[in-house]
């Protein structure tokens, strides 16, 4: 093993699209709840422990996944359920135990130069997610996500980046689904765990050789009406790559006191805060962890090699709500952090080019039904 | 470099290589080749010249079929590269090796695994002949006595312009085709790298296309001078021809990189 390559991912914290999501899963579920208790809607029952479609589940998903942060794959401005708005719902009818929530999304990273004078990558991205859930009983959630993202990269010189023949990587796909569940014992415990088997795979590559699975459960305590511990663990497979083993210890809360308004959100591997400036309206500020492996063909220039894209996106967000079951949302930010990395089929790192600070924008579009 | 060459040298033909033929490439409203006609024989040696922006690295990467002509016909190894998709560039590829200006070497790859690689994932080569053969390209190259597990940061300029040729030459490459090769080096290594490009021409046979600055450099080691000028090409003509061109175009770019003759070139 190349030890340079060790030390890259040892740096990099979290060395797995999965395990970005399956954190997620656990720092995405909590927040709303927390908040939701915090401050229930008016007219609305506050519940002691939230469906999962404030999205317990939707963030056990790789980074790539849309729903539980609908440009997160793409990093993105928020759309998720669980940062919608309060409106007035009087006169509603009684919520359904059926939630669905639709995402799609496209975002675009400008061209940036790559380290060792192997030119510029542009990147594109788009996706959708689906994810339903089911309110079994007052104590029960099950849910089931699934989706999928486009990337295209555009390398002014692939010949600089990785010398060879054949196709370097324009084009990746990611796909993934999620079950999973949530149980409410009461009104301070909760505990949840989720499934995910996710393939990222170049054109002309079997998906099959580039699936990962993971598995992630935690146990939600609540410390008080605006604070909550979560713990877990975490195992998850990579791309030739060893398995990833992460222990989960959270604690998350909302602003309810001097930090004001502010809504702290969990989700993939990153921190959102939000500040609503109306009900229809809020801005956020984002920081996340983003990591995509990618199996590639054998007529690639990396024969069944790996392609990993690793980035640490920052970025200022808005959420507009329209109505209670849409949300458009956009972004606009810098990757403070990318590093672009192949791989032969062993999983031996071959090139790996840190690419400089460039900006990047997402737009996206949520639906609930 | 006494190392046994594994392949024999093909006999020089009149086959033609490479059959470029009124090559246009506009980059937006900027033609940057206008109307280039290229014909390079089997074993030939041919360099290419000419000042900055003047459309030589274009001009490699429609031999490459990396860019097309438009208007205008490109063909290599006898095969038309109007239109070929990358997969169908693949085969004709292989038949071809680059060495990049920068090298391009595999940063997370040792010495021995750069010359390596293609020779497993594409060529898929038993292991005893990869050894082999990056015993022998290593060798070729000057480098039989660098520690294979050195990594390319490790490595002088010199050396790592070495590597990328020992890379190129392992899978026997019927056309080479270098960018800039003795860009960056000192006249020593400058000398050690043109010596190298010609010794490949005489023990394997290779086609060699060479873009350069490097006029006594090229005029050293090549059978044949192309020097592009705002597009076109200016000269066509074997190396004392070019250095006694009276064409302004040619004079001109002589006088402004004139410089010594590399040590143990000419």
């Amino acid at each position: 093993m190349n030890p340079r390559r060790r030390l890259g991912r040892g740096s990099s914290g979290v060395g797995t699209a999965l395990a970005a999501a399956l954190l997620g899963f656990a720092l995405g579920a909590v927040p709303a709840a927390v908040a939701a208790d915090a401050a229930p809607p008016p007219g609305r029952e506050a519940r002691p422990a939230p469906p999962l479609s404030s999205a317990p589940l939707s963030s056990a998903q790789p980074p790539s996944a849309l729903s539980s942060a609908p440009l997160s794959s793409t990093q993105p401005p928020s759309a998720r359920a669980s940062s919608a708005p309060r409106l007035p719902q009087e006169g509603s009818p009684p919520a359904s135990r059926w939630k669905v929530q639709a995402s799609a999304v496209g975002a675009w990273s400008l061209p940036v130069g790559l380290e060792g004078d192997r030119g510029d990558v542009e990147v594109r991205r788009a996706g959708f997610d689906v994810l339903t859930t089911y309110e079994v009983s007052s104590r029960l959630s099950v849910g089931f996500d699934v989706g999928a993202e486009r990337s295209t990269y555009r390398f002014s010189d692939r010949d600089r980046v990785v010398a060879g023949v054949g196709r370097l990587f324009e084009e990746g796909t990611t796909a993934y689904v999620t079950p999973g569940f949530k149980v409410t014992l009461d009104d301070n415990w909760s505990y949840g765990a989720a499934v995910t088997v996710a393939t990222g795979f170049a054109p002309g590559a079997d998906p099959a050789d580039g699936t990962t699975a993971s598995v992630m459960a935690t146990v939600r305590r609540r410390l008080s009406p605006s604070l909550a511990l979560m713990v877990g663990g975490l195992y998850a497979t990579n791309i030739e790559d060893d398995p990833l083993i992460v222990p989960i210890v959270v604690v998350l809360g909302a602003g309810d006191g001097p930090g004001g308004p502010v809504r702290f959100e969990f989700r993939g591997a990153g921190v959102r805060a939000a500040y609503p400036l109306s009900p229809r309206v809020s801005v956020a500020a984002a920081v996340r962890y983003m990591n995509r492996g990618f199996r590639m063909a054998s007529d690639d220039r990396m024969s069944e090699g790996v392609f990993r894209d690793v980035r640490v996106p920052l970025s200022v967000e808005f959420d507009l709500h329209p109505t209670r079951s849409v949300t458009i949302s956009g972004a606009v930010g810098v990757n403070a952090y990318a590093d672009l990395r192949f791989e032969d089929r062993r999983g031996n790192e071959v090139v790996e080019a840190q690419a400089d600070v460039g900006f990047w924008f997402a737009l996206s579009a949520t639906f609930r039904f | 470099m006494d190392t046994e060459v594994p392949v024999s040298a093909p006999a020089r033909t009149d086959e033609p290589v490479l059959d470029v033929r009124d090559a246009h490439v506009s980059f937006g409203p900027k033609p940057v080749l206008r109307g280039v006609t290229v014909r390079i024989l089997r074993g030939e040696t041919v360099s290419i010249l000419g000042e900055s922006g003047g459309g030589k690295t274009v001009l490699l990467k429609v031999m490459l079929g990396l860019l097309p002509a438009d208007p205008g016909s490109a063909r290599l190894l006898g095969v038309d590269l109007a239109g070929l998709s990358d997969d169908a560039l693949i085969p004709l590829r292989k038949r071809c090796s680059v060495v990049y200006q920068g090298g391009a070497l595999f940063s997370g790859l040792d010495v021995g695994e750069n010359v390596a690689l293609e020779l497993r994932e594409v060529l898929r080569l038993p292991a005893a002949e990869i050894a082999a053969r990056v015993h022998w390209a290593l060798d070729a190259v000057g480098l039989g006595d660098t520690n294979p597990r050195l990594q390319p940061e490790e490595l002088s300029g010199g050396m790592k312009k070495r590597l990328a040729v020992a890379r190129a030459i392992a899978p026997h490459p019927e056309v080479i085709f270098y960018d800039e090769p003795t860009s960056g080096l000192d006249p020593l290594n400058s000398a050690r790298i043109l010596h190298l490009i010609s010794e490949l021409r005489e023990r394997l046979g290779v086609t060699s296309v060479v873009v350069t600055h490097d006029v006594h450099g090229a005029c050293a080691i090549s059978d044949r001078i192309l020097f592009l000028s705002g597009g076109r090409l200016a000269f066509d003509g074997p190396p004392d021809g070019f250095l006694a061109s009276t064409d302004p175009r040619v004079a001109a770019f002589c006088a402004s990189v004139a410089g010594p003759t590399p040590a143990g070139v000419a």
